[in-house]
């Protein structure tokens, strides 16, 4: 592939008077427009006692704010044939439409409506914990190993602000009030703690006119307060076994510690992800999957969170299968890797199919917004977005040895085990 | 509408990217969606066979065919085909829907030869070797085992069953007893018949229609396989009202799934059929939603989908919800069904609801792969040439009488299968209320 075959992200970025950071990327590609604003709070700023506030302010972004009622923000964009949502983790919330380009003063004004003002009853606000109970069930707790993912962060993480799940507790759900509402709106939902990025068919100078026709009267009144994220070093293997009632086969998650999203060996970890389990020629799959068919399913990768990650690798077991073979077969396929590296072809493979994925992120405005988004909150700058590829393919053989050497050890592991509740 | 809210400057004309076509001297036709943007390319062999036509004593017969596809031809091994795929970052992937199947090889734009080469040696010299199919055999089983976990599989493979009864419309799965029983000479017929249906290629991306031509032509030019389309038609059982419940121990919310046969997509009132479903449930303005989670809050989400087959169709209304509301929540759904039937939609619902249906098929038009998928649609189920530059203005022709006549016919409250997915103590006593109650366990196994 050359370099200048993937396309440039050329973007325009503006601060307003208020902290508003605005970051403007014109195409003419397709008569749509993606309106993203992201607010830098997610569960890991909740205080012990409000885990799940976070994603619970998410829902009631959607319940009316001063000049727009409950449940229309989305219903005027549906008028529209736009397509609208929100999403929280541990580090940011984001909401987005996408819209015809023809309706981009819509999206612009009912983000600043609802960023300007709240209007959340008691009412509303009951209903939509209601609902994020339901949501809770849906994802997690009615569904197989679900439970076990959320657990998995609380034993791997020291620190409750990344080890507590984004959903929350039921128990803290049902004890929020609408007091908080307020003061978490005012604290951090307000300009000088949002990245607003348009991308799509605009023409930008006036697109800017109309950012600051919506936006420049908003007071900046926020007083974010940054979470510590400092995880302690590991020092000692981290092993549970959960029973699981749903599952009908065995599991294991794994994590290792492993560097923030800026660091280098953060990047070398993800290309290591690629060689151990990415397609079907990757060392775990071959074996635990071709040669062995001991795992029906098999995932590794690094998370991207700001702060302290994991690097992740699950999989699920044959029923007649026991998890020591799996465990001790991973030991030795590590162990090849801390004394004979990579190869060639896997370097080969790993760049390649870095590069593919990279270039599939770029297909819609929707993903070139988002991407442009989530780049300036985790580096601090938009531009990353055209030298990010650039890290990654320069990443060497030798350094992904020496990060797994560093990084995959028992010491610095935690580990559930799933043990299915429901015979196969 | 909102007062408040700013108007729309006028709107840009929406032109549905050129589809360019050629055919091969064997009659395999080429489709090409250019678009130089990213330096990527996709091709899709398509060809009009699905799960349905699977003999009936050889079910699962076209999954497994076109999962061992990539266990090894003539040239590659199971390995060295996946050592090639890897090194390329060539995504293969395989799909057997309902009535159609594709194999489809994505890229980079280098790799186009390599692509297209290795499509067609997989297409047309697959080895079907009999240890891969044993170690594939395992690997399903796995995965059929673990899909019985998931209460969404567990409610739809029970909501076909009683809305299709024996019609191959009702098949959602495999058993284990049908894997065991495909043997490798399955699978050899199994390609036949995916051949004998005829197969059209479709490229998209940074590759024009002259180059797809010529790449066609190297790698499938020469190949005549033996056509003999098949017809599936077989009788559909009459549409009736019943009540399952599929149990889960230990389900701490329930799944409800309410369905009902429709009509095929041929059928003229389908785009009024699409137009009454977004407004049942199409999305998160519907009647639905906002009736179950923004309410009431029994639930995360309650949205109808509906599925059309060359056939016949089915509309199907879903929500994961506390299993307390459970009963209400089925009642709701079916109040909501008869309403779309007795009331003409409001106005603003139907604008709503056009918009919504317009704006999500602009947004498919933004990807050649998307277009590309359209056209493939189109294709399948016979819709006119001119279907997607007519489909906004037909769209936008449609009434609130269209709507309400439309569900009146179809969405018959009364005809509607209702499954819950839950556990037994908590449902089987007032799931009577709803008709004559069927009771399985998460196998697929009938109870008392």
């Amino acid at each position: 592939m050359k370099k200048t075959e993937i396309p440039l992200i050329c973007f325009e970025q503006y601060w307003l008077e208020n902290g508003l950071r605005v970051i403007l990327y014109p195409t003419k590609r397709v008569p749509l427009v993606h309106v993203n604003i992201q607010y830098q709070v997610g569960s890991s700023f909740e205080e012990p006692g409000m885990s799940g506030f976070a994603h619970l302010f998410e829902h009631l972004m959607f319940q009316g704010s001063e000049h727009v009622a409950k449940n229309e923000h989305g219903s005027l964009v549906d008028f529209a044939g736009g397509r609208w949502n929100a999403s929280t983790s541990k580090d940011r919330t984001v909401y987005y439409e996408t819209l015809p380009a023809n309706y981009l003063d819509l999206g612009l004004w009912l983000e600043a409506d609802r960023m300007r003002s709240l209007s959340v009853t008691e009412d509303n606000f009951e209903n939509q914990r209601n609902t994020v109970i339901e949501e809770k069930k849906q994802s997690y707790d009615n569904r197989p190993y679900g439970n076990a993912y959320l657990r998995f962060d609380e034993l791997a993480y020291s620190n409750w602000a990344y080890g507590h799940p984004v959903i929350g507790s039921i128990d803290d759900l049902r004890a929020a009030d609408l007091e908080a509402v307020k003061a978490f709106h005012q604290d951090y939902y307000g300009p000088g703690n949002a990245i607003l990025v348009l991308a799509g068919d605009f023409d930008p100078k006036e697109a800017f006119g109309k950012v600051r026709q919506y936006f420049d009267g908003i007071l900046d009144r926020t007083n974010p307060r940054k979470p510590d994220l400092y995880e302690p070093a590991q020092n000692g293997e981290k092993l549970e076994e959960i029973t699981d009632p749903l599952a009908v086969l065995p599991a294991v998650i794994m994590g290792y510690h492993i560097p923030p999203i800026d660091a280098d060996d953060y990047f070398a970890m993800s290309l290591l992800a690629y060689v151990l389990a990415d397609g079907d020629s990757s060392r775990l799959y071959r074996r635990f999957v071709y040669e062995n068919n001991w795992i029906t399913g098999l995932f590794a990768g690094p998370n991207q969170y700001i702060g302290p990650q994991l690097f992740r690798i699950w999989f699920q077991i044959q029923a007649d299968v026991k998890q020591e073979i799996v465990l001790r077969a991973l030991d030795e396929e590590l162990q090849k890797i801390f004394d004979e590296g990579i190869t060639d072809q896997e370097m080969e493979k790993a760049r390649n199919q870095v590069a593919y994925r990279f270039i599939e992120r770029l297909s819609t405005v929707s993903q070139i917004g988002d991407l442009l988004s989530h780049t300036t909150s985790v580096y601090g700058d938009p531009a990353v977005v055209n030298t990010q590829l650039e890290r990654y393919l320069s990443v060497s053989q030798e350094q992904i040895r020496e990060a797994a050497r560093k990084y995959l050890v028992d010491h610095n592991r935690t580990l559930i085990s799933v043990v299915p509740g429901r015979q196969a | 509408m909102n007062r408040f809210a700013p108007r729309p400057s006028p709107p840009q004309n929406i032109k549905f990217p050129e589809i360019k076509a050629g055919v091969l001297e064997n009659g395999i036709q080429v489709l090409c969606v250019h678009d130089p943007y990213l330096p990527k390319v996709s091709i899709r062999a398509v060809f009009s066979m699905g799960r349905v036509h699977d003999p009936e004593v050889c079910i699962g017969r076209l999954q497994l065919t076109s999962e061992m596809l990539k266990e090894g031809t003539a040239r590659y091994s199971s390995q060295s085909l996946a050592d090639y795929l890897d090194r390329k970052a060539l995504d293969l992937d395989f799909e057997v829907a309902t009535e159609h199947s594709f194999v489809s090889l994505t890229g980079m734009k280098d790799h186009v030869e390599a692509a297209v080469e290795l499509l067609a040696e997989i297409l047309q010299n697959p080895s079907f070797p009999e240890d891969e199919l044993e170690k594939v055999k395992v690997r399903w089983k796995g995965l059929l085992i673990s899909q019985r976990s998931d209460p969404g599989f567990l409610a739809n493979e029970r909501l076909l069953c009683e809305v299709f009864g024996n019609h191959p419309y009702s098949r959602a799965t495999i058993s284990l007893d049908q894997l065991q029983a495909i043997q490798r000479g399955d699978l050899e017929n199994g390609l036949a018949q995916i051949w004998g249906a005829g197969c059209f290629l479709v490229f998209t991306g940074a590759v024009t229609i002259e180059d797809a031509l010529k790449l066609a032509d190297s790698q499938f030019g020469k190949f005549h396989p033996e056509t003999a389309p098949s017809s599936n038609d077989k009788p559909l059982p009459e549409r009736k009202r019943s009540a399952v419940l599929v149990c889960r121990p230990h389900s701490t919310q329930t799944r409800v799934a309410i369905g009902i046969r429709t009509i095929p997509r041929s059928d003229e009132r389908f785009l009024s059929l699409r137009l009454a479903n977004q407004v049942f449930g199409g999305g998160a303005s519907s009647r639905l939603f906002l009736n179950l989670r923004e309410d009431k809050g029994y639930t995360y989400g309650a949205y109808s989908a509906i599925r059309s087959h060359h056939q016949s169709g089915l509309l199907v209304a879903a929500a994961s919800v506390n299993t307390e509301s459970a009963v209400f929540s089925i009642e709701e759904i079916l109040k909501e069904a008869e309403m779309m039937g007795r009331q003409f939609p409001s106005e603003e619902e139907l604008e709503r609801s056009k918009a919504e249906l317009a704006g999500a098929f602009i947004r498919r038009t933004e990807t050649p792969t998307s277009v590309g998928s359209l056209e493939i649609s189109r294709r399948l189920l016979g819709l006119p040439e001119d279907y997607y530059h007519t489909y906004i203005p037909q769209l936008q022709g449609l009434s609130g009488a269209d709507v309400t006549k439309v569900s009146e016919d179809l969405l018959v409250a009364s005809q509607m299968v209702i499954v819950a997915v839950s556990d037994r103590e908590s449902l089987e006593s007032e799931l009577h209320n709803f008709g004559e109650l069927k009771v399985f366990d998460a196998e697929g196994n009938r109870l008392e």
